[in-house]
This record gives structure tokens, C-alpha cells and sequence, in this order.
């Protein structure tokens, strides 16, 4: 095992941004992005579901859009609309298939609507919401599984953005790191940097999102504590509705956890 | 598996889980609810992966207090971390804390260095922490990852919990309760109370004290899926305080599988 296994590294100051391992509670919210959720296969006989629950908070019953952001190449789906009862909720452990009507991996943005078919956003909304993604682990009667906040949308601002954390401190080869983004502007593609710097010179990873959708890429094995960084280079109709996020997975166990990306300064 | 098609909910103590986040990024001074460098059951030994890192434009004092569970010993130490660089131990509480046992921990920027630090408005720490164990019989491992909490956001009357236990296989997991004190002056004691019936009066609950500056972390079994845990501080009026957080962790009792719900608070009971 490796202690200390960064004592003091250099973080580029490019991008100086903030992940989101501080974050303040929020409790509910009234239009709120699941960066990640899935109802796919995985290697190994693994199988990703998301398990999530929506409660509706408020005084009032509540209409809620859940809007399916695929990743590319995959149509934009009609949101699905329902109604959650005053102080009542959902809760699914295969949520995608169950309630969205989905397959494959993408984001989930839940809105608190104003009509009844699910258009207008009632900012009264109270609505909270967990996930996490979870698998059955092959070979054993257990699961694996990390959890994913929801992250109010009206807040994401976002010119540039950066990870930390990242990758395994204790054995860095046993595990894999990916990054995922979600493009939220509902009319533009947006085309996008992922740089790690411990590269030299960084070879960035270039992904074009169309609008409403989100990609995940593979990073493979990082060292532990390099700062991941993300740009949005697009040219024309250059939007700051995006997020981004890390996730760190042990490639024997399946264990794995992440962390959000947030606004930085312009690079 | 639609487990749950509608449900009601608590509307006592209606509490506010923090499954929903506002990244911050940053703060000066911010509390992790649980780290530990403590030997498990079958084998394990949970240690916390701590990421500490300074990201203002000039040299940091940063200093850290271990909040000990009853009976337990505080420690204190610090270091001071150079303009836009950090720290990082997957056993941070033995190498930094030079402490074992559960615990939580608050990390502030500080002004100076001593018994009184005063703490950095100019700070800007960002600190990342999971738990985790080398899992029983694999080369691999298992963990659960935690949100360090800027103190200056907590203000907790009462709190409640849900999403907590496993939808897919409830007797699967098992579920543990965790309350931290955060008030250096008076013990305050909690009654935490989780399951059914739902909609019913928040009953009196199991009542545990916690000394100035303590945590504790209690199992909450049978306690599943969005059915409330309630935390309501019971402590006499003339000594209660806010200055209190909460969190559920759920653990496979298979695998070790993890993850955690912070909770807050809204409303008074």
C-alpha cells in the first residue's frame, strides 16, 4: 500500500477550476441534471442500472418532465411526463428502463413543470432526487455501485472546467479513469478539449456533442492527482451550459467513485 | 423495478437530504462527517483517502481537528501547503491526523498556526474524501466517497434522510446513521428514528448524546429505501444547537458497496 502518495503537486494553473467534492446541501431543487444514468450491459457479465428517486417536497402536486439526453448518435426521445402527488415519490432500481424507456447510457434532466403536458418550469418546484449507478458484481451475490448528485441547472455557468482527484492513490494501474460531459444547450452542438496534463505535450481528446446530449470517454489509468482538464472550443454559438464530471473505477472490484466538474476561469 | 410507485412522506421534521448539490468548488473551512483508519470485519481496514489542495494565489497554513467519537481523544495538526498545490494520502488519517478509530474531521485555511487558529477568509481549499478497504479476497477494492461541507453552511434544527438502503434487495444492505457535533461547548443528544409507519407523528426514537466537538455513528437496521430517517435534536432548549450535521451511509453486506446521503435541514420539527 502507498501512503502519502502525492505529498506536493504541482496543479496547473491553467483553467484554475473547482471540482465539486465541496459542495453545500441543497435538499431539493426545481430543475436538477443527473450528469450519468444507464440501463446497459457491461463487460465481465456486469450489468448498469441507476437507481433513483425523485420526491416531490413542495406543497402541491407536482408535474415533472424527465428529459432522456442520449449520447450521440442516438435520437433525442420525447421527455416523459408525470405527476408526483403532494410530499409522495418514486423510486426505481432500474430507473432508465423503468421510467424513461431507455437503454444504452445518458443524463436525465428533471424539471418541475407548469403544464400538464410538461412544458413551462414552475420554479415553486421542491423536487429531490438521488442516484446512483449500480451493477450486481459477477461472481459474487453483491453489488457495486457509485452515487451521483443532482445539480441544480439554472446554476451550471460553465467557460472551462477541471478534475481533481482522480485515479487510484494506492495502485494507480488498477484502475481506469473516464470523464464524462453533458452538453445542455438545447440548439448547438458544442466541441470540447479533454486535457490531461501529465501528458507532455498534453494530446487532447476532442468530442462534438449535438445539443441535449452527453458523452462519456475513457482516460484509461491516470496518475493519481493530475488535473484533468476541460474546453469548450467551439467556434460559433459557444454556449457555457455544459458540465463535466470524473469517475475512478477499480478494475478488479468494479468500486468506483467520481466527482463533478465545475466553472473555472477561461483558459 | 418500479419498488416504489408512490409513497408518502414524513412531513414532520421535512428535511432536505443532500442528493442535491450546489458545487462549490471551494471554502476556507469545511467539515468531512466521517474518515477513519480502523480495522472492519472479514479482513478489512477502512482508511480515507484525502485530497487537500490549495488553489489561492499565495501559501497556506491549513490546519485539521479529528472530531473522535465518545470517549475517544481530538488531535490537531497542520501544514502549510504551497500556492496551487497539495496534498493527497490514502491513509490520511494515520499519516496526517496520527490518529486511528472513526472520526470526522474539519480542515480549515488559517491565518496562524497554534491552539487558536483563526481561520483565512482568503482560503480557498479544495478537499476531496472517500473511504475505502482493500475488498476480502480479491486484489481489488471497495469505497464510498464523501462531500466535504463548508461549516459556514451549517445551520441544522432538525434533519431527515431518505433514498437510503437497497431497492434491489433490501436485506441485502445494511444501514448506518452518522451525527456529528459540531458545538465545542454542550453535548447534545439526538433521537434518530427511521421506518415505517409513513405519515405517522415522528416517534421518540433512539436517543444518543454526543459530547462537545464528537461523532458517532449508529446502525439503523431495517431502515430502507425512501421511507424517512428522522434526526431531531432533543437537547434542552438552554444548550441545544444548531451546529450539527447528519448522514446515512448504506454498505452491501456482500461486496461492501457503499454510498452515503448527506442530510440537512429545513424545517423545525
Amino acid at each position: 500500500m502507498r501512503m502519502r502518495a502525492l505529498t506536493a503537486f504541482a496543479i496547473l494553473l491553467v483553467a484554475t477550476s473547482l471540482s465539486a467534492a465541496v459542495v453545500q446541501p441543497l435538499g431539493a431543487g426545481f430543475q436538477l441534471l443527473i450528469p450519468a444514468a444507464g440501463s446497459t450491459p457491461g463487460v465481465n457479465g456486469t450489468f448498469f442500472r441507476s437507481d433513483i428517486s425523485i420526491l416531490n417536497l413542495g406543497g402541491h402536486d407536482q408535474i415533472v418532465q424527465l428529459q432522456w439526453l442520449p449520447e450521440p448518435g442516438v435520437s433525442l426521445p420525447q421527455p416523459v411526463v408525470l405527476t408526483l402527488k403532494q410530499s409522495t415519490g418514486i423510486r426505481s432500481a432500474d430507473f432508465v428502463r423503468d421510467y424513461m424507456n431507455q437503454t444504452g447510457l445518458g443524463a436525465i434532466l428533471i424539471t418541475a413543470a407548469l403544464n400538464s403536458d410538461g412544458t413551462g418550469i414552475d420554479q415553486t418546484g421542491r423536487l429531490f432526487v438521488s442516484s446512483r449507478i449500480w451493477t450486481p458484481q459477477p461472481g459474487t451475490n453483491g453489488t457495486t455501485s457509485q452515487d451521483l448528485p443532482a445539480i441544480p441547472a439554472s446554476q451550471l455557468n460553465t467557460p472551462a472546467a477541471a478534475i481533481f482527484s482522480m485515479g487510484g492513490a494506492d495502485d494507480p494501474p488498477s484502475y481506469r479513469t473516464n470523464v464524462g460531459i453533458v452538453n445542455l444547450d438545447p440548439a448547438h452542438a458544442q466541441t470540447f478539449y479533454i486535457i490531461h496534463f501529465v501528458q507532455d505535450p498534453p494530446a487532447p481528446i476532442t468530442i462534438t456533442l449535438p445539443p441535449f446530449s452527453m458523452q462519456q470517454v475513457s482516460l484509461g489509468t491516470i496518475v493519481p492527482g493530475e488535473q484533468i482538464q476541460i474546453q469548450n472550443i467551439t467556434q460559433t454559438n459557444k454556449s457555457n451550459f455544459w458540465t463535466a464530471y470524473g469517475s475512478t473505477i477499480n478494475n478488479v472490484t468494479g468500486d468506483a467513485w467520481d466527482e463533478l466538474a465545475v466553472v473555472g476561469t477561461t483558459p | 423495478m418500479r419498488t416504489l410507485a408512490g409513497l408518502s412522506l414524513l412531513l414532520i421534521a421535512l428535511a432536505a437530504p443532500a442528493a442535491v448539490v450546489q458545487p462549490l468548488g471551494t471554502s476556507n473551512y469545511v467539515l468531512i462527517p466521517a474518515a477513519g483508519s480502523t480495522p472492519g470485519v472479514n479482513g478489512t481496514f477502512f482508511r480515507s483517502d484525502i485530497t487537500i489542495v490549495n488553489l489561492a494565489d499565495h501559501a497556506q497554513n491549513v490546519e485539521w481537528e479529528w472530531l473522535p467519537e465518545p470517549g475517544g481523544i481530538g488531535a490537531s495538526d497542520g501544514i502549510l501547503i504551497p500556492a496551487h498545490s497539495g496534498i493527497r494520502s490514502t491513509d490520511f488519517v494515520k499519516e496526517y491526523v496520527h490518529t486511528t478509530g472513526i472520526g470526522s474531521l474539519l480542515v480549515m485555511a488559517v491565518t496562524n498556526v497554534g491552539p487558536l487558529p483563526v481561520v483565512d477568509p482568503t482560503g480557498k481549499l479544495f478537499v476531496a474524501s472517500r473511504i475505502w478497504t482493500q475488498q476480502p479476497g480479491t486484489n481489488g477494492t471497495t469505497s464510498q466517497s464523501l462531500p466535504a461541507i463548508p461549516v459556514a453552511t451549517i445551520n441544522t434544527p432538525s434533519a431527515a434522510i431518505f433514498a437510503l438502503g437497497g431497492a434491489d434487495d433490501p436485506p441485502s444492505y445494511r444501514v448506518n446513521i452518522g451525527v456529528v457535533n459540531l458545538d465545542f461547548n454542550h453535548e447534545q443528544t439526538f433521537a434518530i428514528t427511521w421506518g415505517p409507519p409513513l405519515g405517522a407523528p415522528v416517534q421518540t426514537g433512539t436517543a444518543i448524546t454526543l459530547p462537545p466537538g464528537s461523532m458517532l455513528q449508529v446502525p439503523a437496521n431495517g431502515a430502507c429505501c425512501t421511507n424517512p430517517i428522522t434526526i431531531t435534536n432533543i437537547t434542552p432548549p438552554a444548550t441545544r444547537s444548531n451546529l450539527w450535521t447528519a448522514y446515512g451511509s448504506t454498505i452491501n453486506n456482500v461486496t461492501g458497496d457503499a454510498w452515503d446521503e448527506i442530510a440537512v435541514a429545513v424545517t423545525s420539527p
